[in-house]
């Protein structure tokens, strides 16, 4: 059926869950843009909102519906139906499923449905998942898993609301238990069960160009998405999900790619998208999805740029290896630089600095991180929006030393290689808002890679105590790596470094590794994120490094857990599963490979024994090597 | 002793190797600049030497002497000492011995002669290897190695070289068969030998302040000696040598960081070092030792310079949906660039006028090349004829990986390949500049990609089954260069690269036809494309350029992430079941699994 745009006569469902019961600004848009489509709003809580989150929701609805938190987002939509029930419903042209799991709207959502009401569907999505011809749950009734409109925003027409098949396949379901079985027994099911009824259906954004390519455009091609489709909605997952998931299918480009593009040509706020991920997700999963590193020219600047909005707070804790940063400090020419620490070492590093910077010395007496913070806090002046804080220690603490000269090589290269550099460092921030820390990469060389083997140093539960006192509900687990300035030199916003946040942070004291360990986290509960600085010609090094340590360990894991996938040897790797025989990667054959065709039906219907000879006499004419 | 000629003799021997006996052009530097030092020098050859290099040794030393490679670089010492007979007559203040395993020299020679003259010592060196707790050669007589002169530059005084000591030492020298013996029996040893015997000795670029940084200062920390210590060499493996050793100790900045400090704040021609160490060494090694990875910024120009390389694009396509995208990257090439646009037939030569309708405006050809030998021949073959009149070349073609499914993997791969080859016209820039401001730069290719099925390229793939055809192809072709099963190409594996034409006259010269190519459908592997595709790099190389990567710094963001989460978390699972290790331990721990 197709129906009149004009009279909005939608009745929407939607289906809001929060870890916390916050309603954030991203799903007040989005009601607020899609109520211009809709002549009804149902709000379905799955678990009790906040009293704030509660008004919120009241004001942007028509209905707020609040249950337990059970059976996911359908266990919420069939309670929305039974709610309103299929007899007031009947008087709806359509009725509109959708959840929180995405931020939109991009594109209005009236464009939509203007265009929707005009095409002869029984249901309809804005997005679907292409066929996949196993099944990846090893639930899926089909026995694969069939093309279907993804869950998040289904929308389904009188035509098919009204009719006893589709009552009867809502009302008798059971609401799902578990993630796989709400994909199995729901969402990947629904639309070709409808279709085999006879019932018409299609999506918004028409992916077909994709078909083969990826089984869920929406994640993978989601920048071609918006620019080319207008798709008004983004997955939240883009900006988390397991970064396995995307290294799968792609390089790791498109969440990337996708957020370039939302904040070049589009007007969506992503404000509202940061406030809910950072409140919510792991800062080294975004980091990962988003690819938050900036590898910044070291020669030439950006644009011209004043240093008067940053500066370089050095803590000169213990002057005796000097040797090793004259070189990095003789580069901070045209500098504005404030020395922190006791006058015969600030004295020695000014003399080094000479007469081509600005520099101040604060001869303070410092024991700690902490205190160094606060006395950056005590100093900072009004009109400096950026820190860089930078440390001159003793590199007598890791054997052989000279695993700390290239820390120190390091950490300085990355956060303050020139004045140039600086300027390019300045000028990501401030195209960036959101970003409060900028680090330099963790160092992964030498002894360093032994000393951080958990990716916590040892220190996960110290970081989780300390966080707790200061009143901070980090999200970060013992399984994913800190990101954590380990040399303590970093780039930090005045909003950061001055927030309360911060503050109760410094009140409570403890040892400078663990603070270091639990920066980014105190940066996010603010509501900002850290970036990774590279400067180009550190991350010339890097590339080495990495793409060496990638050869030499393929090289030893292969030889004992074989050759695949990355996610597959991983997961070998944590098991133990030894696998000897080096198997190539599993390419899927072409669909009309006769050959490849063939060898699967042979061995389906042949005793494995003769299936083996067969398979020997071939190699044997093919003139093949044959091994077991 | 303490030297108080005015005018000091000095008696020096320089050994000489080289596995194909060609003496490159840093040895004669070396060695005009140390007879400035020396009132007798003499070389001695092990093994070949050509006959050019033989007289141009000739030209600067007294002496010359070929032998047979044996004994390694003592047993040479051993016969230039004695050929002057141990200064028996007391003729020579000094005895120097060194070799060819270095560069320089950076400072005159005689500023160290000079300061050490001053100073009252039996015998002296340039550096020193500081005391090791243990014996890793299983060859020393102490059980350790103890604090001694490196033997690569030694100097003894007539104090020394009189005694009887002196004599016995080398008289009693054991025959030398190996490298644990050469460090065992005389490099280890001799400083505390004669140190107990009570002779004095130093080194003119004191490393004290480093013990317990370094077992090895110049290997280290050659940019702190060269700058600091004012040491005037370089050892010649720091450009190669295996880099988990480097890695083991620091971030692996050290060599790189030397040779620009050479090249900027000393005379001495780095020229030198680049010709020596691209004849002789393999391309990996040198990558790694030296990060040939160009990472380029695509929203600055490093510099505003007028180009003066005459540079072209040649992209190849194949696929008519791939035109458009194709078009888009061309469209990051200067105004004033030329553009070929290879095509299978007439059908797809419409398709891509049509999509290229908007550089029409543009010098612009398109030629047809048929269909054999994918986006190779239509390059070797087929634009063959335009290679003389361009310096530089951008070569690229319509990515698509059709067997792999989901097909987004491929298309990744394309992508990483454009976006590192032509992301803009900022990046373009700064590409042609790379190349006009590294003369040696030969190739760059975009990184291995380690994605979905791609990983195991890493390790395994990149040679994969090609080796033989490659090797072969490489010997057809007359190249010199290592090419070495263990150490993988740093080829353009997606076939996609920027290269300096002359740097692959080797390959050109060959003459390709189209017949030389298999018809379609071509196997998966070892065919000649295959071959071919992992030979480039050898071919520039035995130009005498060298070839990188190339990263678009939008793109290097992505590749960080991808190389830190999949080593990460494949290491920290590893140590979670075998314990936490260094690097290199750990992957001997998997191996032995």
């Amino acid at each position: 059926m197709k129906i009149e745009n004009d009279k909005k006569n939608r009745y929407g469902i939607f289906l809001f869950y929060d870890r916390d019961g916050i309603v954030d600004d991203y799903i007040v848009y989005m009601l607020r843009d899609i109520r211009k489509s809709l002549s009804h709003l149902l709000v379905v809580c799955n678990g009790t909102p906040s009293k704030e989150g509660l008004d919120i929701l009241h004001t942007e609805s028509d209905e707020v519906l609040i249950r337990a938190n059970e059976g996911f987002d359908v266990g919420g939509y069939r309670e929305g139906l039974f709610y309103a029930g299929f007899k007031h419903l009947e008087q709806y042209d359509e009725v509109v499923m959708f959840n929180y799991t995405f931020f939109g709207a991009v594109f209005p959502f009236a464009e939509m449905f203007e265009k929707m009401s005009g095409e002869d569907v029984d249901f309809w999505g804005i997005t679907k998942h292409h066929e996949v011809d196993y099944d990846p749950y090893g639930e899926i009734s089909y026995g694969y898993m069939p093309a279907h409109i993804q869950s998040h925003f289904l929308v389904v027409r009188k035509s098919l609301l009204m009719s006893d098949a589709y009552k009867h396949f809502i009302i008798s379901m059971n609401n799902p238990s578990s993630y796989v079985e709400s994909i199995c027994n729901y969402e990947s099911i629904f639309t070709k069960h409808f279709e085999d009824l006879g019932y018409k259906w299609d999506v918004y954004v028409n992916t077909d160009r994709y078909e083969r390519y990826a089984y869920c455009p929406v994640m993978f091609y989601i920048r071609d998405l918006l620019a080319r489709d207008r798709c008004p909605i983004i997955k939240r997952r883009s900006f988390f999900t397991q970064y396995k998931d995307f290294l799968i299918n792609t390089c790791g480009e498109p969440s990337a790619e996708m957020y370039d593009y939302l904040k070049n040509h589009t007007d969506y706020d992503l404000n509202m998208i940061w406030n809910n991920i950072l409140r919510l997700q792991n800062m080294s999963d975004i980091s990962k999805a988003m690819h938050l590193n900036y590898c910044l020219p070291d020669e030439v600047a950006y644009t011209e740029h004043t240093s008067e909005d940053n500066c370089l707070c050095i803590w000169v804790k213990d002057s005796s290896g000097l040797v090793f940063y004259e070189e990095h400090l003789e580069r901070l020419a045209g500098c504005r630089i404030c020395l922190y620490g006791e006058k015969e070492k600030t004295d020695r590093i000014q003399e080094i600095l000479g007469h081509d910077c600005e520099v101040q010395a604060v001869n303070v007496r410092i024991d700690s991180y902490q205190q160094f913070v606060q006395e950056v806090r005590r100093h900072a002046k009004d009109g400096c929006s950026y820190y860089g804080m930078l440390v001159v220690d003793t590199v007598e603490k890791v054997k052989p030393y000279s695993n700390e000269i290239s820390n120190v090589y390091k950490d300085w290269s990355c956060i303050a290689a020139s004045e140039a550099y600086i300027s390019n460092v300045i000028t990501t921030f401030t195209e960036n808002p959101r970003m409060g820390l900028a680090i330099p990469p963790v160092p992964d060389f030498g002894e360093y890679f032994r000393l951080n083997a958990d990716g916590w140093y040892g220190h996960f539960e110290d970081v989780s105590g300390y966080l707790e006192k200061c009143g901070i509900k980090p999200n970060i687990d013992k399984k994913t790596e800190a990101m954590v300035p380990v040399g303590g030199c970093f780039w930090i916003t005045a909003d950061a470094l001055m927030s309360d946040t911060m503050a109760c942070a410094l009140k409570t004291s403890v040892e400078d590794d663990v603070f270091l360990l639990s920066l980014v986290s105190v940066v996010q509960a603010q509501g900002a994120y850290t970036g990774v600085l590279y400067s180009d010609s550190y991350a010339e090094i890097e590339v080495t490094n990495s793409d060496y340590m990638m050869r030499e360990l393929n090289k030893a894991v292969f030889q004992s857990y074989g050759a695949n996938y990355h996610d597959v040897i991983l997961d070998r790797v944590e098991n133990n599963v030894l696998e000897r025989e080096l198997i190539p990667p599993v390419l899927v054959p072409e669909d009309n490979n006769w050959k490849a065709r063939t060898k699967k039906r042979m061995k389906r219907l042949l005793p494995q024994c003769m299936y083996k000879k067969g398979k020997k006499v071939y190699f044997r004419l093919r003139g093949r090597e044959y091994k077991e | 002793m303490i030297i108080n000629n005015p005018a000091p003799k000095r008696y020096g021997v320089f050994v000489f190797y080289d596995k194909d006996g060609i003496a490159d052009e840093y040895n004669f530097y070396f060695l005009k600049e140390l007879k400035k030092e020396l009132s007798h020098l003499m070389v001695i050859c092990n093994g070949e030497i050509t006959p050019e290099g033989r007289a141009e040794f000739e030209k600067i030393a007294d002496d010359v002497m070929v032998r047979p490679n044996e004994g390694y670089d003592i047993t040479a010492y051993k016969i230039g000492i004695e050929k002057c007979h141990y200064n028996a007559g007391g003729e020579y203040d000094e005895i120097l011995i060194c070799n060819s395993t270095l560069f320089g020299p950076f400072y005159p020679f005689k500023e160290m002669f000079d300061t050490m003259a001053e100073k009252d010592l039996d015998f002296w060196g340039i550096t020193n290897f500081h005391e090791v707790p243990f014996d890793p050669f299983g060859t020393v007589k102490y059980g350790m190695l103890p604090k001694h002169v490196q033997s690569f530059f030694m100097v003894f005084r007539k104090s020394l070289t009189q005694t009887a000591d002196f004599k016995k030492y080398w008289k009693q020298m054991p025959a030398i068969k190996s490298y644990e013996q050469a460090i065992g029996y005389h490099e280890a040893i001799f400083t505390k030998e004669f140190s107990d015997l009570g002779y004095k000795w130093d080194v003119y670029a004191n490393s004290d302040e480093l013990e317990g940084y370094t077992y090895d200062p110049l290997r280290d920390f050659p940019k702190m000696m060269i700058e600091k210590k004012r040491c005037p060499v370089i050892k010649r493996r720091s450009f190669f040598h295996d880099y988990g050793e480097t890695l083991s100790r620091s971030a692996g900045e050290g060599t790189r960081e030397a040779l620009q400090y050479i090249e900027q704040n000393t005379p001495y021609d780095t020229d030198l070092i680049w010709k020596s160490v691209l004849r002789l060494q393999n391309m990996a090694d040198v990558k790694k030792r030296m990060h040939l990875n160009h990472v380029l910024p695509t929203r600055v120009r490093l510099d505003k310079k007028e180009h003066t390389l005459k540079t072209a694009l040649v992209i190849h396509i194949y696929y008519e949906e791939l035109a458009e995208m194709c078009c888009h990257y061309a469209m990051s090439m200067p105004e004033d660039i030329d553009i070929y646009v290879t095509v299978p037939d007439e059908k797809k030569l419409k398709n891509a006028k049509t999509a290229f309708a908007c550089l029409e405006k543009r010098n612009i050809e398109f030629r047809i090349v048929g269909n054999r030998g994918r986006d190779v021949a239509p390059f070797l073959v087929g634009c063959k004829d335009i290679i003389p009149k361009y310096d530089l070349i951008a070569k690229v073609h319509d990515k698509k990986v059709y067997q792999v499914v989901p097909m987004s993997i491929g298309d990744s791969w394309g992508f990483t390949c454009f976006e590192n080859m032509l992301k803009n016209e900022t990046f373009v820039h700064n590409v042609i500049s790379a190349f006009e401001n590294n003369p040696f730069l030969g190739m760059l290719t975009p990184p291995v990609p380690v994605h979905g099925p791609y990983y195991p390229t890493t390790g395994k793939g990149e040679w994969g089954d090609n080796f033989k055809v490659a090797e072969e192809l490489a010997h057809k072709l007359g190249l010199k260069v290592d090419v070495n099963a263990a150490k993988e190409p740093v080829a353009p594996l997606g076939s996609f690269f920027w290269v300096r034409t002359k740097a692959l006259k080797t390959l050109f010269d060959y003459d390709w036809e189209y017949e030389d190519f298999p018809p379609e459908p071509i196997p998966d592997d070892a065919t000649v494309l295959h071959a071919i595709e992992r030979t480039y790099p050898f071919c520039v190389q035995n130009e005498g350029y060298y070839a990188g990567w190339l990263l678009a710094d939008t793109y290097a963001r992505v590749h960080l992430t991808n190389w830190r989460y999949m080593n990460g978390s494949i290491s920290r699972a590893a140590m979670k079941n075998l314990g936490a290790d260094r690097f290199w331990e750990l992957t001997e721990k998997i191996k032995a699994l």
